[in-house]
């Protein structure tokens, strides 16, 4: 325990330590506004913690989950269509994997005009940052299943209905998890961005709101909690995957560990 | 995934999708803009210029614009600054944080691999960061150095480095180790091994962390113009956004050029790939 935690912690506390005595201010040649100590940042958090809960539990949690669930299941759905119609396959796939390597964030402004400054326009928003991840995952592992396994099922009569949900949605389930923990990040990230411009309340705001009034220590807060929130949903995640899919081997090595 | 990428990408579906997509869109927008703008109005919901146009009818052309009309904007000289050259100013920035966080994120590796300590201490750190919003520190790094070129290349190395880090080493350590026994049993030195054993077996790992990469630095480099810059295709989306209907097409055609920034610079990696390792099965025809 001690041999594996150690390190990491020694890190932790010298970095601490360091920025706290100020080597970063001094490397850096920056004031003590530019970049609050270690201790202000905890006070902030301790002081503010009402507010900073509050958005992090009432609004930037629940947009980047409600987000991650939508473009979970649209991406799947997708991914569904793409595995049963060949003519999908090869035309609409490569442009929905297409959708990874593009800044979907650039939309949010467009999100807001559509769906107005509250909630709807955020979940939109991380919906399709998630979408193309579980696409391009949930296909691969809908569609690459053991010629073997097929060949059995359709020799023993089993129905189109029987080979998805007995052999095709099993297999593509520990897909669909990495897709998900891949989503949980950019869903946070998605939520935050979306609201820095266009919101009325949430971590976003009240990040964007203190840097503009300078109150980094507040700003720094808002990030160790989104961090939090971010850690929450990748361990809810992981969570549920260690509950729907035990069989895998990737669950099972954690577990024997 | 390697029975699809075997057979050579054929375009005509592909082309024929986007077409219909692109079909689809004009369709409905014509068919939104008509139901949306009374007649006396359509020309002024158009060009901006009419303060008369209600402003729910204003807006009709920035919720979905004629894909004709973002099109024109895009090919029109008058908008090559704001758009094309924009796109170079952010594209720059993404690629030198890209060089300098995979570089990093390579030697660290490296220097991982051989020290165990290094490794224990560090990676957990890089594991975790994977897994929350390091992109929110772009406004934070710009208000500390107030240089939006630094705050841009910073969080694109930033956003490059760790999975470089975290791929490199998975790599360096998936070592085949009957081909090490060879090399130790022939004698092989330190470096022999590494150039000729570990690093190419690296590669592929590193290149599906470039990948990644590409679009995130991409991604970062635009979040901090969106979260406060002067320059950048980021910075058109916003202003034209501010702008008004007269500026819809342009806020669009900056979409547009946003996308094709993070779709180009994953193309020239993937490209790089198929180069770079070119044993790869999948790469074989």
């Amino acid at each position: 325990m001690t041999r594996q935690w150690g390190p990491p912690l020694a890190v932790l506390v010298a970095v601490l330590g360091l920025w706290q005595g100020g080597a970063f201010h001094a490397l850096f040649r920056l004031r003590d506004f530019q970049l609050p100590y270690p201790v202000q940042i905890i006070q902030a958090i301790v002081d503010r913690s009402d507010v900073l809960w509050r958005d992090a539990i009432v609004y930037t949690g629940p947009e980047a989950a409600a987000g991650l669930i939508l473009g979970g299941l649209l991406g799947f759905g997708c991914a569904v269509l793409f595995a049963s119609i060949p003519f999908l396959q090869r035309g609409a796939l490569p442009i929905a994997a297409s959708f990874n390597s593009i800044p979907i964030i650039a939309v949010s402004p467009i999100a807001v005009l559509w769906l107005g400054f509250g909630q709807p326009s955020k979940i939109a928003v991380v919906a399709l940052m998630v979408f193309a991840p579980m696409v391009v995952n949930a296909f691969k592992g809908l569609y690459s299943i053991e010629p073997q396994s097929l060949e059995l099922m359709t020799s023993l009569a089993a129905s189109p209905r029987d080979v998805f949900w007995k052999l095709r949605f099993p297999h593509a389930l520990p897909y669909v998890f990495t897709a998900l923990k891949v989503g949980t990040t950019l869903a946070m990230i998605g939520a935050l961005v979306a609201e820095f411009f266009n919101a009325q309340r949430g971590l976003g705001v009240t990040l964007s709101t203190n840097i503009q009034v300078a109150k980094m220590p507040i700003a720094w807060a808002a990030i160790v909690v989104a961090a939090v929130v971010g850690l929450a949903l990748f361990g809810g995640v992981s969570l549920l995957e260690r509950a729907v899919i035990p069989w895998h081997v990737s669950v099972r090595a954690r577990g024997g560990e | 995934m390697t029975a699809r990428r075997l057979r050579l990408p054929d375009p005509l579906p592909v082309l024929i999708v986007a077409g219909a997509i692109l079909v689809a869109w004009q369709l409905a927008a014509t068919l939104y803009f008509n139901a949306s703008v009374s007649p006396e109005f359509r020309d002024g919901a158009i060009s901006g210029a009419d303060p008369k146009v209600p402003p729910e009818m204003r807006v009709v052309m920035m919720k979905l614009p004629l894909p004709n009309l973002v099109l024109a904007a895009l090919v029109n000289p008058d908008n090559a600054a704001q758009l094309w050259l924009a796109g170079l100013i952010t594209l720059r920035s993404a690629v030198v944080g890209f060089a300098v966080g995979g570089l990093i994120g390579f030697g660290l590796a490296v220097l991982m691999a051989q020290t165990p300590l290094l490794e224990r201490s560090l990676l957990p750190y890089a594991i975790i960061s994977q897994m929350v919003p390091v992109i929110a520190l772009g406004p934070i790094v710009y208000s500390i150095f107030k240089d939006e070129n630094v705050a841009r290349i910073l969080i694109a190395a930033y956003v490059t480095f760790f999975p470089v880090t975290v791929s490199t080493l998975k790599g360096l350590r998936s070592v085949d180790p009957n081909a090490l026994a060879l090399m130790t049993s022939l004698a092989a030195s330190r470096r022999q091994i590494y150039l000729l054993l570990r690093l190419p077996t690296a590669l592929p790992y590193i290149f599906q962390a470039l990948k990644i990469a590409a679009t995130a630095s991409v991604i970062g480099a635009i979040v901090v113009e969106l979260m406060g810059a002067q320059q950048g295709i980021g910075v058109t989306i916003l202003r034209t956004q501010y702008y008004g209907p007269a500026n819809a097409a342009k806020l669009w055609g900056a979409i547009v050029v946003a996308s094709i920034l993070g779709l180009v610079f994953f193309r020239v990696v993937a490209v790089a790939e198929r180069f770079a390792t070119r044993w790869q099965p999948e790469f074989r025809a």
